[in-house]
């Protein structure tokens, strides 16, 4: 037996009786906003507007086969297993697998952040000075600055501080203009305004155009993936086994009505075509001030934006890696160096590892149009990955279900099989769909697509996490696995 | 906590100053009589190419100005399309996926590009060439 399976049964803390050592409590509300902002944001918003009527379909389906699986199962795993997905799998599945997941959740980030931290660019560059846009010192000077004034906060705040900038955050800038936008969207309908797109029932699903609409439906799913990831957060709450559930289901309503309710009130005051492929969420807002007379409320708007992708970064940047010091502290699967954490429990060294290459990345996104243009390849690699550290966790809740079915939970997930077997085929399609060239791809040969993705999928999937697991040492365990999430 | 305190502070110190910069440096009247020209010209552009064409000119003229704003900054650079191709992709706030786009809104950031930077339609045609549209 390994030494992580030798551990205690992890089991969450009953109300009242928290065992982690940890000054930071956050509160369910907090955990319900940092989940909010990992998984939705206004950023697709005018994407999907160009679907019109249909993106209420295009976000509904994937929401019942892929997210109400993801939200009841790891609100059942986070109730009754503290540490988060890798915890999970470890305890489902073998020690072995809980770091694959946890590699398989983490890898996904280190191409995500230059991602991400371009759109904060392109935002402010909208209000700012629009030309800023094609700057490649401004998109890496906006990259590489914020990034590391994030980890900056992560390391003297700890998960306290990231906790309330999260959820004020996505407060200010996701719910409050998502709102306003919705009754701005309402005001024009009952003045008698037509809808830029048909609101008839002709025009619930999306227009069949074969292998496209499939493509489209099924990428779709992945809107929702990170709904698992604040869990390795649940011991900062004083009732886990309550509050991770309840918090769960707030979160589940709140991106419900982030993701399809912006894009539908875009659609009626922008035409599709219209809507640019350059200009995203700050031209559709100020196309729709416009209208009022109230354009001056577009700096104020962009600024809400920039802070809720920040929020959206800062929790990010503390989940997965914390996933991944607690898989390598307990299992040793990384050198003590990368184990190292400051008096906050933050994960100082995984977390500048990654802002060295978050920061090569960036001068590559920025300066080397091969890898600019190809970036959209990256994201598509590393969700494939994503989506696989899903399987796991379905996996693993149904052995645990099986193995341990008297293990203390404080939530159990109605008909957990078949949740979990929806959540697989529909983790398993997503990652099929992957294969598929997308516009992107001009291309159009399917089999150099298929080895491209095939072989990232590969390299960051399985031969990475092998070799880090074959590499393992027994002396780079440096602490005693017992599911909680204190600092070393 | 002081040290908290201290870090709420400067955040919200920072997020001020951001505020203020972009108050000032925003463009509120971009509106004109050469952008409401070529506003129209816009319009009957997305007529004329069987578009849904946007009603009111003076809307399109208060957010694309004179000089189209974002739509002709971006599409001139290397990572300017960069970020259109991941601007092309579904999804959430974290993960996204390409899919098979309509050929429509190519056709719209065209004929934008056409009316208000012509100087970037060879590069925008050729950014748009390269994408697999549908329709």
């Amino acid at each position: 037996m390994s030494s992580v399976e030798s551990v205690s049964d992890g089991a969450v803390p009953a109300a009242g009786s928290r065992v982690a050592a940890s000054p930071n409590y956050i509160t369910w509300a907090a955990l319900a906003l940092m989940t909010v902002s990992s998984v939705a944001s206004l950023r697709p918003a005018p994407t999907m507007a160009v679907y019109g009527l249909a993106c209420v379909f295009l976000y509904v389906l994937p929401a019942i086969v892929f997210l109400i699986p993801t939200a009841l199962v790891s609100a059942e795993l986070a109730s009754g297993w503290s540490g988060g997905v890798f915890r999970w799998v470890t305890e489902g599945i073998s020690p072995r697998m809980g770091f694959v997941a946890a590699w398989h959740q983490y890898a996904m980030t280190i191409f995500y952040y230059p991602s991400l931290l371009s759109f904060v660019a392109s935002t402010l560059a909208y209000v700012i000075y629009p030309d800023l846009a094609a700057s490649g010192v401004w998109t890496a000077v906006v990259i590489i600055s914020v990034y590391w004034l994030g980890v900056l906060l992560a390391l003297r705040g700890g998960i306290g501080v990231i906790a309330k900038l999260a959820s004020s955050g996505v407060l200010i800038g996701t719910l409050i203009p998502g709102a306003l936008l919705v009754v701005l969207g309402i005001t024009y309908l009952a003045q008698g305004n037509p809808s830029a797109a048909p609101m008839t029932a002709d025009n619930l699903l999306p227009a069949w155009n074969g292998i496209a609409s499939v493509v489209l439906i099924v990428s779709n799913f992945c809107a929702y993936s990170g709904m698992e990831m604040n869990a390795v957060h649940v011991n900062r709450l004083k009732e886990p086994s309550k509050e991770f559930p309840k918090g769960m289901f707030v979160a589940m309503a709140l991106v419900l009505v982030i993701l399809i309710l912006p894009p539908l009130v875009i659609s009626w005051f922008i035409p599709a075509e219209q809507l640019s492929l350059t200009a995203g969420v700050m031209q559709a807002f100020d196309a729709v001030f416009a209208y009022f007379g109230i354009q001056w409320l577009t700096p104020i708007i962009g600024l809400a934006i920039v802070a809720a992708s920040l929020a959206g970064f800062l929790t990010w940047l503390s989940g997965p890696s914390k996933s991944l010091l607690l898989v390598s502290q307990q299992g040793g699967f990384m050198p003590p160096w990368f184990q190292k954490t400051n008096k906050e429990g933050v994960q100082v060294n995984i977390l500048a590892a990654q802002g060295i290459v978050t920061t090569i990345l960036a001068l590559l996104f920025a300066f080397v149009p091969a890898v600019s243009n190809a970036y959209w390849m990256f994201m598509t690699i590393t969700t494939s990955v994503y989506l696989l550290m899903y399987l796991w966790m379905f996996r693993a809740a149904m052995n645990l279900r099986k193995r341990a079915p008297d293990h203390p939970r404080g939530y159990r997930a109605p008909a957990l099989g078949f949740l979990c077997g929806m959540g697989i085929v529909s983790s398993a399609a997503a990652i099929m769909i992957g294969f598929v060239p997308p516009s992107q791809f001009a291309d159009g040969n399917g089999g150099a697509f298929v080895a491209i993705v095939g072989t990232g999928v590969l390299l960051l999937g399985l031969v990475i996490p092998l070799l880090l697991i074959k590499l393992r040492k027994p002396s780079w365990q440096v602490s005693t696995p017992t599911g909680e999430d204190g600092a070393s | 906590m002081k040290g908290n305190r201290t870090i709420y502070v400067i955040v919200g110190g920072v997020m001020a100053l951001l505020l203020v910069v972009m108050l000032i440096a925003f463009g509120y009247n971009r509106s004109n009589e050469e952008a409401l020209a070529k506003a129209n010209q816009l319009i009957t552009a997305f007529e004329e190419a069987g578009l849904t064409a946007p009603k009111d000119p003076q809307r399109v003229a208060d957010v694309l100005g004179t000089d189209g704003g974002t739509v002709c900054g971006s599409v001139g650079s290397g990572v300017g399309r960069g970020i259109a191709k991941l601007h092309l992709m579904v999804g959430g706030s974290f993960a996204t996926r390409p899919v098979i786009n309509e050929r429509r809104v190519g056709t719209g950031l065209l004929l934008t590009v056409k009316t208000y930077c012509p100087d970037k339609l060879p590069e925008t045609q050729e950014f748009i060439d390269n994408l697999r549209l549908n329709g």
